[in-house]
């Protein structure tokens, strides 16, 4: 759909001093898009971050704009376990960039917390031996760009186990396994519920 | 769900496109950043990045800033559409902004944006 930008940055970007700026100004707007696109995915508002990460409103503010590039490690870290997420950081090569950029999108920034991550929920039931019903996990690893979801990973076949607990839906409520649809989640994902990590 | 805008830029009376020779006069790393905000706004829409795109500036709230932190403040003014409001936008003079003060100021974009109405061959698609 934007291959003539996605050629004008290739062409660019072997320029070194316009590749470097490019790439950081392309990694803030990264940062505060997702910041903002993840807090509103949480129902959150500025001000009940920023208390979450123990700063104010404005400190939010501040984060979730394209032109704020005074990062630290801690601050990120601090908005992951708001988040419920994991942070990644990861040196990579000029020559994904164009892809990034082209490819850049809300849905493709939102991310699932934790407590409604089948990649740890479902491996738990599997490992009890208890199947719970999993929705089209192919493109959930596809999106996430893992391979935490090969059959060898899982420990086994979990593509044919949607199933039937106690005899019932794996979608009803009160069979030790319990499904609703992620709320967090724009994939259609369904998630278990209760478990423990 | 995609918001890809379609980007235009105003043209002078030698059908020149007056952001293409506003970027020609940028530093490389000027150039850099204005083409990632132009290119994010391409791809997002104007929704998604905050504080990437801000307004309207102007007393008849049509004209907004693409915010570029540079060298310089560089903010390269722009219009929605103006002809379909939803899916495209035209970028109409180059800026920079001194003490708070844009130079030139948005009379300017909106002088150029009347033009452009009366005269719908008053732009091109953006050469990227």
């Amino acid at each position: 759909m934007h291959g003539d930008i996605e050629q004008s940055i290739r062409k660019n970007l072997q320029d070194r001093e316009y590749a470097e700026e490019y790439a950081a100004s392309f990694l803030n707007s990264y940062i505060a898009t997702q910041i903002k696109v993840i807090r509103e995915q949480r129902g959150l508002t500025q001000a009940e971050l920023g208390v979450l990460v123990g700063t104010t409103q404005a400190g939010v503010s501040r984060y979730e704009n394209v032109n704020y590039s005074s990062w630290s490690l801690k601050t990120l870290v601090k908005l992951a376990h708001a988040f419920a997420v994991r942070l990644k950081v990861s040196f990579e090569p000029y020559g994904t960039l164009a892809d990034e950029v082209i490819r850049f999108d809300r849905q493709r920034l939102e991310r699932i917390a934790r407590e409604n991550d089948p990649g740890i929920f479902i491996q738990q039931d599997q490992t009890r031996g208890e199947p719970c019903g999993v929705v089209d996990l192919g493109e959930y690893k596809a999106l996430q760009g893992t391979d935490w979801m090969s059959k060898e990973n899982m420990g086994g076949d979990i593509y044919g186990s949607h199933g039937n607990h106690e005899g019932k839906s794996s979608r009803d409520v009160g069979t030790g396994c319990t499904y609703e649809h992620g709320k967090s989640s724009s994939f259609g994902l369904y998630s278990a519920v209760g478990g423990q990590v | 769900m995609i918001m890809a805008l379609s980007v235009y830029d105003f043209v002078d009376k030698d059908g020149r496109s007056v952001i293409a020779l506003w970027r020609d006069g940028l530093t490389k790393r000027s150039q850099a950043q204005f083409d990632l905000k132009l290119h994010m706004l391409r791809v997002s829409g104007w929704d998604l990045c905050p504080q990437l795109v801000v307004g309207p500036i102007n007393k008849t709230g049509h004209i907004y800033k693409l915010k570029v932190y540079a060298d310089v403040m560089l903010r390269p003014m722009l219009c929605k559409g103006p002809f379909d409001m939803n899916s495209e936008c035209t970028f109409l003079i180059g800026a920079k902004e001194v003490q708070g003060r844009l130079i030139p100021g948005p009379d300017k974009a909106a002088e150029n944006r009347n033009i452009l109405l009366a005269d719908r061959t008053r732009r091109v698609p953006h050469a990227w």
